[in-house]
């Protein structure tokens, strides 16, 4: 990305300061976002972590948040049972589409100004564009666990409508459990209509000792939309976090996460899926170090890419010098299915300990023949038999999702992407 | 395992055995490099204008170039104006025409270094090249091999005899704008090897380049050009050497390698450059290029790497399968100890339909030793049912090093297959636990356990040579065990 860029980026954000809430990100700090962006420069493909992004759609965006939007009705999912939903429409908190702020069931929820800061620590390349995030959010989310947060489970969605060209979703989150806590979190990012939207999303998790996130994600933006995300999570001693992550919409989507596993014996299950088609471009990177001792990082990663489309996935795993006893496993896998399509892997350790056991695995190709050749001698017709294939690749991550209510929807929402005939006649009904 | 063991152990307690320097009269240039270095070295090869003129844009190039930093390697910026670009022992107006002529000191350091260019060339059936800082001062078996129609000379020498083949070939597979390293190598090499096996015709015996730096202050910049033309097959090794000194030596090769149909070129090297002391002072700066085209139908290319020496080393041997059903292959042992940083792997680019490449590497880290596998698998939209196969495993020895594994895969066809596997851990206890149960000391132990992980690599070696690179790896390894 061009200085021109960000010179533009700066003057626009200069344009625009003064009605940016204060309570949310505080004036300082959004210069000091913007001057570290001034610095660091925006991402390219000439950046090592950013090699597989498609970031072009940012060169025709207005850099401003987008006004609150004047939507009367949403079209949002079927409700998760024991969840309490909060919607946020381009950024902003829809209020009367969600749930009561403040506590219930031993977790917080609020609209605090301390939802801040996703800014990378130094160093932190992959994570640059959360000081967009920080310079230009409108709202922002703070969900606090408490041991005694046991049974409710949050659902965040969030849902893109304006065009790029008029100003971008920032979606700002802050999630942090006390030691001990237990929460379910679902994230969904949705888009409406056929606006280009732009969307920025940045996230920022803290686990306390002994706490549990169960965190699942959606992206499933409409089909010209450029969805970035940065997401920061750190783990204390015996956290641990379970990811689930599921990518099938927008044209170009991007999403970054950097995990710290500080305590020891702390643990982290990555599960992701990502399926594209077309001409979309779907790049996700994963940067975890583990610090703590005994430390364990599975990291699944299931892509699927048709037609013209190209997934990537980048799993870092760092193992810093003392953290003794680690254990990560990385399997990277990714399905070819369309004639122009493309697939990038790269599963990369690095290590600076000896007493570890660290592995990874990645494979590219198309479905396996010999599979094929057994549903078909079943008499499966050859659509069935591939679709029938393809999801049982998937179901590799979905099957790991421990909230059955979303996984069923999930599971429509990729059969119906993937036009499945066998999975829409038998497997849902 | 008695036998072995105890060569092992004598092994261990030895260091760098070949940093001695050979006092001998050499012509040096002040250090720098411009235009006017590079017509002089040029002159003083006696090259053609199409080479002195190919150098000369190599250097202008060069000049617009900024020095590569992603490596996994930490380093004091390297003047490049005080290096000498050409250092030579001195020698009579012509280059020696027989082993008689040369320089007996000459002789008697490769010797010294256990390089066969005597009897014991003989016994061993290898063909040796020798270059002495920047010049190749012995070629043995050159009637034998011109009588199979194989050309094997020192490039300067090539560059005599057969222009019109260098011209066609020089820069055709590393270009003099490839990179930093490679443009510098393209402005300045001074000697190297050159290697024609012509049309069908099996090269009667292993061909052989022994590299030394010996002078201070100066960079070694050789190249290195094999073509194996339609049905052919050659074999060749290099090895390397280098005084130990206190200051860090620019080494900055480009070997290139053209396979035409159905010929195979088997490349194998034993790197041992001086790898620096304990404590990290000196050590040769080993930056290289080294690339293979497989231009014609199914050819293929082998390269073997043991590489035990150098400071840092920044190697990427890569095969471009272009002929159809070509084969590509790397099979590699790196290892680190002490401060020795490696960033080594190799890339395989598939071009055409029915490609296959195979990857082994293993990777060995001790001391404060940082070892990192860097390796692109490339499968371009014509490569229909191109296949790679990885595998990259890394072995830790001491809780100060380091190893890192950095793949790429790009798979833009849906035909391909691709894998890649890879694990890094320290030696099994089970298997330490297994062997001392036994009776077998812990440093025999190890050294067995090591030399087992290897195995995969040494097999594809020349067996002399694998012989001579279990024993290098225990060298490098000394201090490490236990």
């Amino acid at each position: 990305m061009s200085a021109t860029l960000t010179s533009r980026i700066a003057a626009e954000h200069a344009a625009v300061a003064h009605g940016l809430p204060s309570g949310i990100v505080s004036p300082p700090q959004r210069r000091q976002a913007i001057e570290q962006l001034l610095e660091r420069g925006l991402p390219s493909p000439r950046d090592d972590a950013w090699k597989y992004a498609n970031l072009r759609s940012l060169e025709r965006a207005s850099f401003a948040a987008a006004p609150r939007p004047t939507v009367p009705e949403l079209a949002l999912p079927p409700p998760i049972e024991g969840f309490d939903r909060y919607v946020l429409v381009d950024g902003h908190l829809h209020e009367t589409a969600s749930a009561r702020l403040g506590r219930t069931g031993g977790v917080d929820v609020t609209r605090d100004a301390a939802a801040a800061p996703a800014n990378p620590g130094p160093g932190s390349q992959a994570l640059r564009l959360a000081l967009l995030n920080e310079a230009f959010a409108v709202d922002a989310l703070r969900i606090e666990a408490t041991p005694e947060a046991h049974a409710r489970g949050i659902e965040i969605v969030a849902v893109a409508t304006a065009d790029a060209s008029v100003g971008a979703s920032y979606p700002r989150l802050r999630i942090e459990l006390a030691p001990g806590a237990r929460l379910q979190l679902v994230e969904r990012h949705l888009g409406t209509g056929a606006a280009a939207s732009l969307v920025n999303a940045a996230v920022d998790i803290t686990v306390g000792a002994g706490a549990a996130l169960e965190h699942a994600r959606l992206q499933d933006c409409s089909p010209r939309t450029t969805w970035l995300d940065s997401l920061r999570a750190c783990l204390a001693a015996d956290a641990r976090y379970h990811l689930t992550s599921v990518a099938i919409g927008s044209q170009s989507a991007r999403s970054s996460l950097e995990v710290l596993l500080e305590g020891a014996d702390a643990q982290l299950a990555l599960d992701a899926v990502s399926v594209a088609d077309g001409s979309q471009v779907h790049d996700a990177y994963a940067l975890v170090r583990h610090r703590g001792r005994a430390s364990r990082t599975r990291h699944v990663f299931r892509g699927i890419s048709a037609g013209r489309a190209r997934v990537a996935c980048n799993s870092h795993a760092v193992v810093e010098a003392g953290a003794v006893g680690v254990d990560t496993r990385q399997s990277l896998r990714g399905l070819l299915a369309g004639r122009e399509a493309e697939i990038d892997l790269r599963p990369q350790l690095e290590i600076y300990t000896d007493d570890v056991r660290c592995s990874h695995g990645a494979t590219a190709g198309k479905l396996d023949e010999t599979m094929l050749f057994y549903l078909l001698s079943r008499g499966l017709d050859p659509a069935v038999a591939r679709a029938l294939l393809e999801w049982a690749f998937l179901e590799d991550v979905i099957a790991r999702l421990p909230i059955p209510s979303l996984r069923a929807q999930l599971e429509r929402r990729l059969a119906d992407h993937r036009h499945d005939p066998l999975l829409d006649r038998e497997l849902l009904q | 395992m008695t036998e072995t063991s105890t060569d092992l152990e004598s092994l261990v307690s030895r260091t760098y055995q070949h940093g001695f320097v050979t006092d001998i009269e050499s012509v040096s240039f002040p250090p720098g490099i411009d235009e006017d270095v590079v017509r002089r070295l040029s002159r003083i090869k006696r090259e053609p204008s199409f080479l002195t003129e190919w150098r000369l844009k190599a250097l202008r190039h060069w000049l617009t170039m900024r020095e590569p930093h992603w490596g996994h390697a930490r380093y004091e910026p390297i003047d490049y104006q005080a290096i000498s670009y050409y250092s030579a022992p001195k020698i009579n107006a012509d280059a020696p025409k027989s082993l008689e002529e040369v320089d007996p000191k000459l002789l008697a350091t490769y010797e010294k270094l256990g390089v066969p260019l005597h009897e014991r060339a003989r016994l061993a059936g290898v063909a040796v090249d020798a270059i002495f800082d920047s010049v190749s001062v012995a070629t043995t078996f050159r009637e034998r091999l011109a009588r199979a129609g194989v050309v094997f000379c020192p490039f300067s020498e090539g560059v005599q005899t057969h222009p019109e083949i260098i011209e066609q070939y020089l820069g055709s597979v590393v270009p003099h704008t490839d990179n930093f390293y490679a443009a510098l190598n393209s402005a300045v090499f001074s000697d190297g090897s050159f290697v024609y096996v012509p049309k069908g015709t099996r090269c009667p015996m292993e061909l052989s380049s022994y590299f030394r730096i010996n002078a201070a202050k100066s960079g070694q910049f050789e190249r290195t050009l094999i073509i194996a033309d339609a049905g052919s097959h050659v074999s060749y090794l290099e090895g390397c050497s280098a005084p130990k000194r206190d200051e860090n030596q620019l080494h900055a090769a480009v070997v290139e390698l053209v396979a035409l149909d159905d010929a195979h070129i088997k490349y194998s090297t034993v790197q041992n450059w001086y790898p620096g002391d304990e404590q990290g002072r000196g050590g040769i700066f080993n930056f290289v290029t080294k690339r293979g085209d497989c231009r014609g139908r199914n050819s293929r290319i082998s390269w073997t790497q043991v590489e035990t020496g150098a400071a840092i080393t920044w190697k990427y041997p890569s095969c471009v399968l272009r002929g159809e059903g070509s084969i590509g292959e790397f099979y590699s042992v790196a290892t680190v100890n002490n401060h020795q940083q490696a960033d080594t792997g190799t890339k395989m680019i598939h071009i055409a339909p029915n490609t296959r490449s195979t990857i082994i590497s293993k990777g060995i880290s001790a001391g404060q030793g940082q070892g990192t596998y860097r390796g692109l698998v490339k499968i371009l939209p014509g490569a229909h049912g191109a296949r790679n196969f990885t595998q990259c495993d890394s072995l830790l020895m001491g809780a100060r090093c380091g190893a890192h594994t950095f793949p790429y895969v790009e798979v833009k066809n849906p035909t391909a297959t691709v894998e890649h596997e890879a694990s890094t851990s320290r030696i099994s206890e089970d298997q330490l636990f297994y062997c001392l149960q036994r009776g077998i000391s812990q440093e025999d132990a190890v050294n067995m356990i090591v030399s087992g992980f290897c195995k995969a690599v040494f097999k594809e070696l020349p067996m002399e040579f694998a012989v001579e690179a279990n024993n290098l790896l225990a060298v490098s390894l000394e201090g490490a065990v236990g």
